[in-house]
Order: C-alpha cells, then structure tokens, then sequence
C-alpha cells in the first residue's frame, strides 16, 4: 500500500505513540482518570511531582518545596519566573489562584467538576463549591510568585495534593471561552496541543518552543485512543504503537518477546515489558449491619480462609500481588503484611468460626452470605474462587453479578453484605487509604466502619510535622484497623504495559502518570 | 406516489414518541443513577451531586436555578413528564443535551462519529450489494458447476464465522503477518480511520472494517439471490420467454433478475439501515470512531442524553431506509404502485 509523506519513518522529528482509552476529561478541570491525567500532564506542570523512583516530592512549577507554616495549616509555595503558558501569558500565583478557583466553583463550565474535592480542606471550599461566592478566600498572592494556601484543618500531606492535575495552574483564556479550552487546554507544561482533541480518535501534542524547563527529546506525541485493548496490542505488535497495554491473558507471552523491565517500570530495549507495582487495591468490602458480619470473629476467619496467592498465580499468572493490607505498595506509608489476618490459614479460619458457628450435619455452617460483584474483567473467576474457598471452611456465598451502574446504584446505598470493590490511590500517602475508606461517615466506607481511635489517629497525624512520627501514627493505626478486619484485601494490581523498541529509555510511574520529557526514543 | 409517501412520512410522528416514551419509562426502570457514575468507583461530594442533577435538569430549580428543597431539605427531582418535555424542546430546537460523563454535547458527537459510520457502511453495502448479488447470480446460472459450489461453500463458512473474529483475522493476516513478509513494504491498516498521524490514505482505512462488516450479509444476499433467481427461472412467464426464442442472456436480464431482486433489495436494505445503526463488534475490533460504540459504552454508563439521541438519530434513519426500499418496490415491479385503490393496481 502506498505510504504518504507523512510517513512517521521518514520524518525529521521523533514522534511517540502512546496508547489511551478515550478520557473523560483533558482539561485538569475535570481530569479524573489516568489517560485524560497522562495528556494533562505533558500539556501542564502541576507545582510539584512526587518522583516515586526516589519516593519524594519535588518542585516543577514550582521553585522548591513549599514552607508549611501553622503547624499544617498554611502553605506558602514560591513559584520559577520564567515560565509562561503556551499563549505567552505569565503562570504567576494568579494562574493557580484562577485555576484552583476554577475547579471548585460549580458556575464553571457547563456542570461542576467532579474532581473538586481534593481541595475540600482548602479554606472557602465550602462557600465556593455551594455556589455562594465566586473567590477562594483559602488562596491569596503576597507578590507575582509567592502563592500562599490556607486549610481549615491541619494536613501536614495537603503538598501531595499539588501533584494532581486538577491542581494545575490556568490562563486567563481558560475563563475567557470554556468550550474550547475544554477541547484545547492551553498549559505551562513542555508540549502543546497541535490540534483539539478529536473525540474517541486521537490527541496530538508537540513540544512547546519558548518551554523554559529542561526541553523535551520527543518532539511530537500521539496519543492514539482505542476501545479496545486486544486491538491496540495487535497494532503495537504491527509496530504502530510505542507504549501499549498488554491484554491481562498475553502478558506472559509478551514478556517471552520483549523482555521484562528490570525495575518493573523503566523500558529499554529488550528490557520493554513493564510489570511493576501499582498503587491499587482489590478487596472485599464487608458490610457491617449485617447481623453475622457484625462478629469481628466471623471477619477474621474469612479473611484467613482466602488464598490470595492461588487466585493470584492461577487467574493472573502472577501478575498481581496478594494483599497483606489494605494500603497498596509504592506509596509513602506501605508496610508488607501490616494485618494480623490477611494471610492465608484455613485452620485458624475453622477455630474461629467454631466459637459460634459449629458445622451441622452437611459440614456447612449457618453462614451465608450474598457476594456482590461487577461482571466486568476477571471479577467472576475471582469472586468463584473466593465462593469455593469459603465453602472449604464451610461457609457458603451466593455469588450476585450486576452490572457497572446497577451494582455502583447498590454499593452506594449499603444494598449488599459483601461487595467487591477496588481502590487506586489518589495521593502517594496512606492517607488517601486510611481517610477515605475507614474514617467515620466517608461516603467511600462501603462497610460504614466506625472506630473512634482511628479517627482520632487519623485526625492527629494529619497535623504531625515530623514525617517520620507521622507516618509512624499512620502505620500503627492501618494495623489498629487490620483487627477489626472492615475489609478483606484481596491482591494490589501491577502495571502491564509493552514499550515497542523503538524506546531508547522511558519510565511509567506507578500511577501510570509522568512526563515523558525526559524520554529518549530512535528515529 | 407524493401521496404515500407524505402518509408515510406522518407514520413516523407515532412512531418516534412511541419510541421515546418507552425510552423515558426505561430511564426510570433500568437501575443505575447517571449522576453517581460521573465520578465512578468514587462517591461524588453532596453539593456536586446536587449541581450535577442541577446542571442536568434532574432537580426542579427556581428562577435563579437554585435547587427547590422539600420540607427534609432534599432536592425535588424533576418529574418525568417534565424531563421529557425538555427533551422535546431540546430536539425541536435541534440540541440533544449534553452528555453527563464527558461535557459534549450529543449533537455534537454524533456530528463527529455518524459520518465514520455511514461511510463505512457504505462501503459494506457496496461490497455486499455488488458482491452478494454477483456471486449469487452466477451460482443460479451456473447451477451445481464449480462455481456454484464454491459460493455455497464460501457463503456457509462467512455466515459461521463471527465478524469479530473474521475482524481478526484480517488484522492479523494483513496488518502482522504480511507486514513481516513483506518488510514492511504491503500492508494494510489494523485499526483507527486514518488522520493525520496515520501512513496510509484514510481510504485505505475503509478496507478490513468494510470487508468485515459486509461479510455475514454478503453471504446472506448471495443465497437469497440465487434461491430467488433458481425460483422465478421456473415461473410460467419465463417459458413464455423462452418459447418466443429469447436468449438465455435476455431472459434473465430483462425478465428474471428484476422480480428476483425484490427480497434481496428488501434485505439489503434493511441492512443498511442495521449499519447505519452502529456496528459494535466491527467498530471495537477496528477501533472504529463510529456511534455503535458510543451508544453501547452510553447505555452502560446511563448516560442518557447520548442513549436518547442515539436512538432517535436511529429511528429516522430506519423509518427513512424503510420508506427507501418501499418506493424501490414500485421500480422493480411495475405492477406494485403505492397511493392507488388496490384493484388499480
């Protein structure tokens, strides 16, 4: 077939293509998932990263890290000077003030961003967000460059914060005409938009030319977006593609091909398969108005009745970690097998279910319970397994399949005994885990779990400012919580991601969101 | 002829609220609230909830657009015949809404992905059309030769096989395999519609998903023509033709062919207007921008501005294609005529 011009072999400039699936949102406004995060991320520099090689932050539009003042609660970041949106205008402390606000204030755009609430603890979040005021009254400029954030509550980890999209800084042009800034974000980042993004089709970038940070080696990036995973890999394997998924059932194969990455993360040459840790958790969620589940004694014992490492080895081929906790790896705060019970022993699983619930006749126990799941990916293999372990200890489950928006309808209003659930952290802190998922009344404790000593920890090393201290409270309250046993960690996921060779270096973070300005590639 | 089809084109007003009532009522039936989705696996704050509902016409509001509270303070939704009242509003006025899950709006979407769709099946309908029609007729002429053989073998394999997995297969012969052959040099394209950072011409984009989507149909209208063909041969008016001396050739082009043809124009038709509808399967392995799998992915997600527009955009197109084929009736078999007493006719 005939090959035009515009053949990619031919071209002067290096160009990568990345797969995606088609992302809800580009702008950070509304950037929720890793793809719509990943192109918002080359197009805007937040004001820090957290580099996870080295497991800390470091400043990017911002100067350096930010000086915490009023024990966790003031936040005072200088910004760099020369930096300027890919319009030309200045990204000074305004540009995150109009971003920020931007973000929180319902009146933007056509309806509210979803992703507000990482700001909640931001003061004036409250006033801005019910739609009452149209200023952050937590965000102020002493001059051009120093932007100063105010919380209504200690949180010594708020900088992690910082790290996410949405938190990006915004143009005046952003408020000037929402439609197309939606389409065409204009950032401060190392690349700029070519073209808006074409719906379900691609998203085109190149390197933005007056970029005042280190320059970019890829000078061109499409992101191509497919519906389908099995497709994007074949066109990887037709060497179309640079960065591709791996379909769950071909990453053995794949890695027979190209090679695993040694640290699970960085592709090079013959090293192309990236196998790494995520920061995400799959679990159970165990609802604890149920009667039966109430018993701390019948949680533990089916905790302990699941092997974790046969699900993981025989349905994903290794590629999953089982879980000894409920905070994934990668993060600052994880520990391996921070809880008592999540380990694999159907003896002790037996003596505890003993105590109240002796086996009849059938060698059945009076336990059963209803397992809600999702019918997408490999939930039904997983939750069949489950079924048949907890039969061995004798307790039988009724496996209830619904799918996405009926089983998020019955998750949402507490309408099931034990759920299947997952969790990608949204910070690198446990206390994205800890907070969201066990503390008192958040809408995301599934079990509505309740302990007053883990509120109170939570609470108390949010205002800690030795990091070490802090992360000590933290530790020894996810164990606090192992005890009570609210959820049952099943596995955390891993990356599984194929670099073509084409990649002469390149790194996936865990979150699978990172600059690929430092990039190398071969024509 | 006007006549029909202006009485035709009225048959469509029942037809299309009878269809977007069922629609609404689903809404209310299917589980699933479109607002929790937005955000996911994640629960969404109250008060964005609430602007969401709000910003959606989900909630009644007053004339600053704030929610109007009960007397616990929850919001009052927005009742259905309401909701249903904006929609109409919304489509007379030409807008559709917006999609909740990605700040588009549908009319917009469909702008962008109908014409992905109705080119490709165009292109099906071609292959299908001109290669179904082909194959059947010279496997009626040449009945029980190789020929006729090989196209009932072939059509029974192409109806067995599953349009992904023919999708597939393609991909793999024409887009990896060949591509190794060959070094590079012949290959086709595995995925996408062309644009600017594809190699080829958009047009060779068209080629796998066309062959692809057309294949099961192809098969089918193959063997509709030559059952219809090998049927109508038999028919009085046939011998009448042969006994006046008529060459075979004249026969079957003048007399046969134009009677046979009317079921196959009929299923052709009708399966235009399926392609026209999206093609989910086609579209997922070819990654195809078409609306198939917008509608599928809106559906699971209960986006329903998308869910609504889609299936009106659908309805036309059908109602529309149906009407077509009625009219190409009338071609075919001048003794079909449509606005006339019947014993006219």
């Amino acid at each position: 077939m005939k090959r035009t011009a515009q053949s990619i072999n031919s071209g002067e400039n290096t160009e990568l293509d990345y797969f995606i699936a088609n992302p809800s949102c580009i702008d950070p406004y509304n950037s929720g998932d890793i793809y719509g995060n990943m192109v918002a991320r080359q197009v805007f520099d937040p004001l820090l990263e957290f580099d996870f090689q080295e497991k800390k932050l470091i400043p990017i539009a911002a100067e350096s890290l930010p000086s915490v003042e009023e024990g966790g609660r003031r936040f005072v970041f200088t910004l760099k000077k020369d930096r300027t949106f890919q319009n030309g205008e200045p990204v000074n402390a305004q540009a995150f003030i109009r971003g920020w606000t931007r973000l929180v204030n319902p009146k933007t755009g056509s309806s509210p961003s979803a992703v507000a609430y990482y700001l909640m603890l931001v003061k004036g979040y409250d006033a801005l967000v019910a739609g009452k005021t149209e200023t952050f009254t937590g965000l102020s400029a002493p001059d051009d460059y120093t932007f100063v954030v105010e919380l209504s509550a200690p949180f010594e980890d708020f900088p992690m914060i910082t790290t996410l999209m949405c938190t990006a800084p915004a143009p005046e042009a952003a408020l000037q005409d929402f439609e197309s800034f939606y389409r065409k974000p204009i950032g401060n980042g190392a690349y700029e938009m070519v073209e808006p993004w074409q719906d379900g089709e691609y998203i085109r970038l190149q390197a933005y030319e007056d970029y005042q940070g280190t320059k970019p080696n890829i000078k061109k990036i499409n992101f191509t977006i497919f519906t389908d995973t099995e497709t994007a890999y074949r066109e990887f394997r037709a060497g179309d593609i640079d960065i591709c998924e791996i379909p769950t059932a071909q990453v053995r194969e794949t890695e027979a091909i190209y090679g695993t990455s040694k640290d699970g993360y960085t592709i090079t040459p013959g090293h192309q398969v990236a196998l790494g840790d995520e920061p995400s958790v799959y679990y159970l969620s165990l609802n604890l108005n149920n009667k039966a589940l109430a018993d701390v004694n019948v949680r533990r014992a089916l905790s302990l009745a699941i092997d974790r490492d046969a699900i993981v080895s025989t349905l994903f081929e290794g590629n999953r970690t089982s879980a000894g906790n409920l905070c994934p790896p990668g993060i600052e705060g994880y520990v391996e097998n921070q809880w008592a019970y999540s380990h694999f022993d159907r003896e002790e699983a037996e003596k505890l279910l003993d105590l109240k619930h002796p086996r009849d006749a059938n060698g059945m126990r009076d336990l059963s319970f209803d397992l809600l799941y999702n019918q997408d990916g490999y939930n039904k293999e997983v939750m069949e397994a489950i079924q048949t372990q907890f039969k061995e200890v004798g307790v039988s489950v009724n496996l209830v399949q619904k799918e996405w928006a009926a089983f998020v309808s019955s998750v949402r209003s507490a309408d099931f005994e034990i759920s299947r659930n997952g969790w990608i952290a949204e910070y690198p802190s446990i206390d994205n885990i800890l907070y969201s998922l066990c503390y008192t009344g958040n809408s995301d404790n599934l079990p509505h779990y309740s302990n007053a000593q883990v509120d109170v920890n939570i609470m108390k090393a949010r205002s800690i400012e030795s990091e070490e201290e802090r992360y000590a409270l933290y530790e020894e309250t996810n164990r606090m919580i192992g005890e009570d046993v609210p959820y049952i960690p099943i596995f955390f996921y891993k990356l599984s991601k194929v670099g073509s060779a084409r990649m002469k270096y390149a790194y996936i973070s865990p979150v699978e969101v990172e600059s690929v300005a430092n990039w190398e590639m071969t024509l | 002829m006007a006549r029909y089809i202006l009485r035709r084109l009225l048959q469509f007003i029942p037809v299309f609220f009878g269809v977007t009532i069922i629609m609404f009522a689903m809404k209310n039936i299917v589980p699933g609230d479109p607002i929790k989705l937005i955000a996911g696996d994640k629960a969404l704050t109250p008060e964005v909830e609430l602007s969401l509902r709000v910003a959606n016409h989900l909630v009644e509001t007053d004339d600053q657009g704030n929610p109007i509270l009960d007397d616990e303070g929850n919001p009052v939704p927005t009742p259905l015949w309401k909701q249903y009242g904006y929609y109409l509003d919304g489509l007379l006025h030409g807008d559709l809404g917006d999609s909740y899950s990605r700040k588009l709006s549908v009319t917009e979407i469909f702008a962008n992905k109908f014409p992905y769709t109705a080119k490709l099946a165009l292109v099906a309908i071609v292959i299908e059309a001109v290669v179904g029609i082909g194959a059947g007729l010279i496997s009626a002429i040449k009945r029980y030769s190789f020929w006729d053989v090989l196209v009932t073998l072939v059509t029974s394999i192409l109806v067995a096989i599953p349009a992904f997995w023919l999708g597939m297969l393609l991909q793999l012969f024409f887009g990896i395999i060949l591509k190794n052959w060959t070094d590079g040099a012949v290959y086709l394209p595995i995925s996408g519609a062309g644009g600017p950072a594809s190699p080829f011409n958009d047009w060779v984009h068209y080629i796998l998903p066309g062959i692809t989507l057309a294949a099961v149909s192809t098969a089918y209208a193959a063997r509709i023509m030559r059952s219809q063909l090998l049927e109508v041969m038999n028919q009085d008016y046939i011998r009448t033709a042969k006994a006046k001396g008529l060459s075979r050739r004249q026969i079957i082009y003048h007399h046969a062919l134009k009677n046979a043809l009317i079921p196959v124009v009929t299923y052709i038709g009708l399966d235009f207007g399926a392609m026209l509808s999206g093609a989910i399967l086609t579209e997922t392995v070819f990654n195809w921008p078409g609306i198939g799998y917008e509608i599928y992915r809106a559906i699971t997600q209960r986006d329903w501005p998308i869910v609504m527009g889609g299936v009106t955009l659908i309805i036309v197109i059908v109602l529309i294609i149906n009407l077509l084929v009625d009219i190409s009736y009338a071609f075919l078999d001048p003794r079909i005529r449509y606005g006339a007493p019947k014993d006219e006719g």
